[in-house]
């Protein structure tokens, strides 16, 4: 077995990456950057063994994804709290990893590089998981409040990988770790007119906020307050326009966003 | 830098990190600051496209036959199939009511 790790991976790649295991409070915001632009370099570092050469993109899609996803999410759907349970069970999972890699000849003891490629197999499980935790969790807080909306079916792994999680008031929307959340941007834009995500403010504090085009927050309502990228905690709950260069979004309160799209759907209904 | 990289770990140094990190991550999100979340969000979309690379496609034969519009481009391409570093996109035509170029 041989492991090529692409030459852009320096060593302080690997330093941040070590650093974000051991404690990713620590991590300053050009170190963030460092660290996904990490990630995103061993996305393509090669694995060559007796049984051919893959990326590790395509290993983690070979030995995780296809392994551990779908059981993962069937027990996940079963769980009747996600927020209290999800926990317990992500871990379960992500302590598979380790044995699986091991039997696939894929995490060797004596052979360090292979633990690059076990970090980043927990590293996006972990994302993974958690990130289907959060789906399920505001879907049913989304129902439980009496939101009307057609979601995807997470459990066929076709409809898993629909561009949106859902359809609200004719929207297409998405649920987003802030990690994943940044590996769907791109400088061809978002493709969904909302995401509802989790910004993490501090402390043991995170704020459940949602990200829309302009165009969609029109329909909903349309008034918003201008603010700046580093002022918009002070702003919210109210929503906010945030503009750089050409790009802009407008952020909401994730409980403020979903009063007033009940509203717009108990009047579409009484106009009916 | 840390004291010691991952892969300088000795192996137990090294389980004993990632189950903590396991614990960790299985509770909560990464403790990504909201200003940086924002900044990097907004950096990526702000980017501009900085080289486009345009392809031409026929139907010969029934296949789709793709061209480039340049001698000269950082991409091969073979038929249907665009080789783009470690990436080969394979171009299929969805239903047959194309007509022949």
């Amino acid at each position: 077995m041989r492991i090529v790790i692409p030459g852009a991976f320096t060593a302080r790649h690997q330093d941040v990456l070590t650093r974000y295991l051991a404690d990713d409070r620590l991590l300053s915001p050009a170190e963030w950057q460092l660290l996904y632009q990490g990630i995103d370099i061993l996305d393509t570092a090669q694995v060559h063994t007796d049984a051919g050469t893959g990326t590790f993109r395509q290993l983690y899609h070979c030995h995780i994804d296809v392994c551990f996803a779908t059981s993962y999410l069937e027990r996940l759907l079963a769980l009747e709290n996600v927020e209290t349970q999800s926990p317990a069970l992500i871990a379960e999972f992500a302590r598979r990893i380790a044995s699986h890699l091991q039997q696939a000849g894929l995490l060797l003891p004596d052979v360090s590089l292979t633990w690059l490629f076990y970090t980043y197999c927990v590293y996006w499980w972990q994302n993974f998981a958690r990130g289907y935790a959060f789906e399920v969790q505001i879907v049913r807080d989304l129902r439980a409040s009496g939101v009307k909306l057609y979601s995807h079916d997470i459990r066929d792994p076709v409809e898993r990988r629909s561009v949106a999680d859902m359809v609200v008031l004719n929207l297409t929307g998405d649920v987003k770790t802030s990690t994943y959340f940044l590996r769907s941007a791109s400088s061809l834009g978002l493709p969904n007119d909302f995401y509802v995500t989790r910004l993490w403010i501090g402390g043991e504090h995170r704020l459940l906020v949602v990200f829309q085009k302009p165009t969609a927050w029109e329909k909903i309502d349309g008034d918003t307050v201008e603010g700046q990228l580093s002022g918009l905690l002070r702003l919210l709950p109210r929503p906010v326009k945030l503009r750089q260069d050409d790009v802009v979004l407008v952020v909401i309160d994730y409980a403020a966003w979903k009063r007033r799209v009940l509203q717009l759907q108990r009047k579409e209904q009484d106009d009916e | 830098m840390s004291e010691k990289q991952l892969t300088e770990m000795d192996y137990a140094e090294f389980q004993e990190l990632m189950d903590a990190y396991i614990t960790r991550s299985s509770q909560q999100d990464d403790a990504l600051p909201a200003p940086t979340f924002l900044e990097l969000l907004f950096d990526i979309l702000s980017q501009r496209v900085q080289n486009v690379i345009r392809l031409e496609g026929q139907v010969i034969n029934g296949e789709l036959v793709l061209t480039p519009t340049e001698e000269e481009t950082p991409v091969q391409v073979r038929g249907n199939q665009i080789l783009l570093g470690d990436w080969q996109v394979i171009v299929t035509l969805k239903n047959d009511k194309l007509q022949p170029a």
